[in-house]
């Protein structure tokens, strides 16, 4: 079982950092969590027809979290793809059926009204995702995610709440934070990085942020945090060290550099 | 069963179109049996290694009962074809007076799944699962299985004897 971070962007950002989503590889099923309107793109460039994803789950009913959903349901309704899943809260189905009423979902998808997805693998212990209400906005339906066995917790788009986060954040073995660097009453956003440094220190040195813009390299790292990679695997059961670790990603990226820099 | 390797737990507040079928109910209730008791489904020898599951029985009745994962499971297994609930208002009514003694001792804030048994079963085994039932801080789970339980089991019982006249 591997999670990796397809897109760790902002709602906004540009090429070729990719919204915020998340793919989870098990034997005989693939789920992306969120589906913005470059992620279908993204998975074929990463050698993943979308025909191999069973479940599509988004976490808020932005268009960042489903506008390439759009591409699947209309890929479904041709015969191009297989039916897949579309899964999800009651609440949040109902958010997402009345932004994109343009598509018959129903045809589209098998939609699913869920609060977990139980996943069983031959090789290593089940996993259950639960969707877990979270603090965007009290109107809205928006959730994170936990991964019981994995020891993963991934905020979604959240405002800071330091319950919340002790909660879910306090068993997990790593925490994926979104923040938000657009703060104006128009727009509900995540967390800011200012207000995440305020949390303890033991549950900041599990927090990687994610929702950054494309210039992100230009920002100081909010050590213990630091920003999360696209593309990298957060955890994968077959490797010996099983976590996305952060001194050997300090380490990594510090020879990277050295090597750029050699003449 | 389905080839699927993943199982939905369903929102309560599902609507008819994003319910779970009939099949998904069953694939994630024998998922769920799989994982306890091996391929075969009712293993008894399975089910002690699992180590959480507890067992007692009379002639006609056994329930097995504990914690699985998160949840908190009750199965009730008749023994014997002829020692059993016949008819699905049989089954019925035995669920109906089980879920009234356990609705006095499960929190309101659990959720109850209620696994009745398939047509083609010889026996007619049925299963409550509490949902998250494992650590919920408010689940009394002594009490449970000291008094609510054998309660349950002779109500059973009872309805297996009136099945019979």
């Amino acid at each position: 079982m591997k999670l990796r971070a397809l897109g760790t962007g902002s709602p906004f950002v540009k090429h070729p950092i990719e919204t915020a989503s998340f793919l989870l590889e098990s034997e005989g099923s693939s789920i992306v969590f969120g589906c913005g309107f470059g992620i279908p793109k993204k998975l074929e460039s990463i050698n993943i027809p979308l025909s191999r994803i069973s479940i599509w789950a988004p976490l808020n009913s932005r268009l960042e979290q489903i506008g390439g959903l759009q591409e699947i349901a209309f890929k479904s309704l041709s015969g191009a793809l297989e039916k897949p899943y579309l899964a999800a809260p009651q609440g949040l189905l109902d958010e997402i059926t009345i932004k994109l009423s343009h598509i018959d979902l129903s045809a589209a998808f098998n939609l699913r009204a869920t609060k977990a997805i139980n996943i069983q693998e031959d090789h290593h212990s089940d996993e259950t995702i639960r969707f877990v209400p979270n603090y965007l906005q009290k109107q809205t339906e928006s959730y994170g995610l936990v991964f019981d066995s994995c020891g993963v917790f991934i905020s979604g788009e959240s405002a800071l709440n330091s319950e919340y986060l002790h909660r879910h954040g306090s068993p997990s073995e790593i925490i994926l934070h979104s923040f938000s660097s657009i703060q104006h009453e128009a727009y509900t956003a995540s967390a800011t990085i200012a207000e995440l440094e305020t949390l303890p220190i033991y549950i900041q040195r599990k927090i990687w942020l994610y929702g950054y813009e494309k210039d992100y390299h230009d920002l100081d790292v909010p050590l213990p945090m630091l920003f999360l990679p696209q593309g990298q695997d957060i955890y994968d059961s077959s490797r010996k060290m099983k976590y996305l670790d952060k001194e050997k990603f300090i380490l990594d990226e510090a020879k990277r550099v050295q090597g750029n820099t050699k003449t | 069963m389905t080839t699927n390797k993943f199982f939905f737990d369903e929102d309560p507040e599902a609507k008819p179109e994003s319910k779970l079928t009939w099949q998904e109910h069953a694939d994630s209730f024998f998922g769920t049996v799989k994982v306890a008791a091996g391929d075969d489904g009712l293993e008894k020898k399975d089910i002690e290694v699992l180590g959480e599951m507890k067992t007692f029985a009379s002639g006609i009745l056994k329930v097995e009962y504990g914690t699985y994962e998160n949840n908190y499971a009750i199965h009730f297994t008749p023994h014997h074809p002829k020692w059993n609930l016949k008819t699905d208002g049989q089954v019925d009514n035995a669920v109906v007076e089980v879920m009234k003694i356990m609705s006095k001792e499960i929190p309101k804030d659990l959720r109850v799944n209620v696994f009745l048994p398939r047509k083609e079963w010889a026996l007619k085994t049925f299963s409550l699962v509490v949902v998250d039932g494992a650590n919920a801080w408010n689940f009394d789970r002594a009490a449970m299985e000291d008094k609510t339980i054998p309660e349950c089991f002779d109500i059973v019982q009872k309805e297996i004897v009136k099945a019979q006249k």
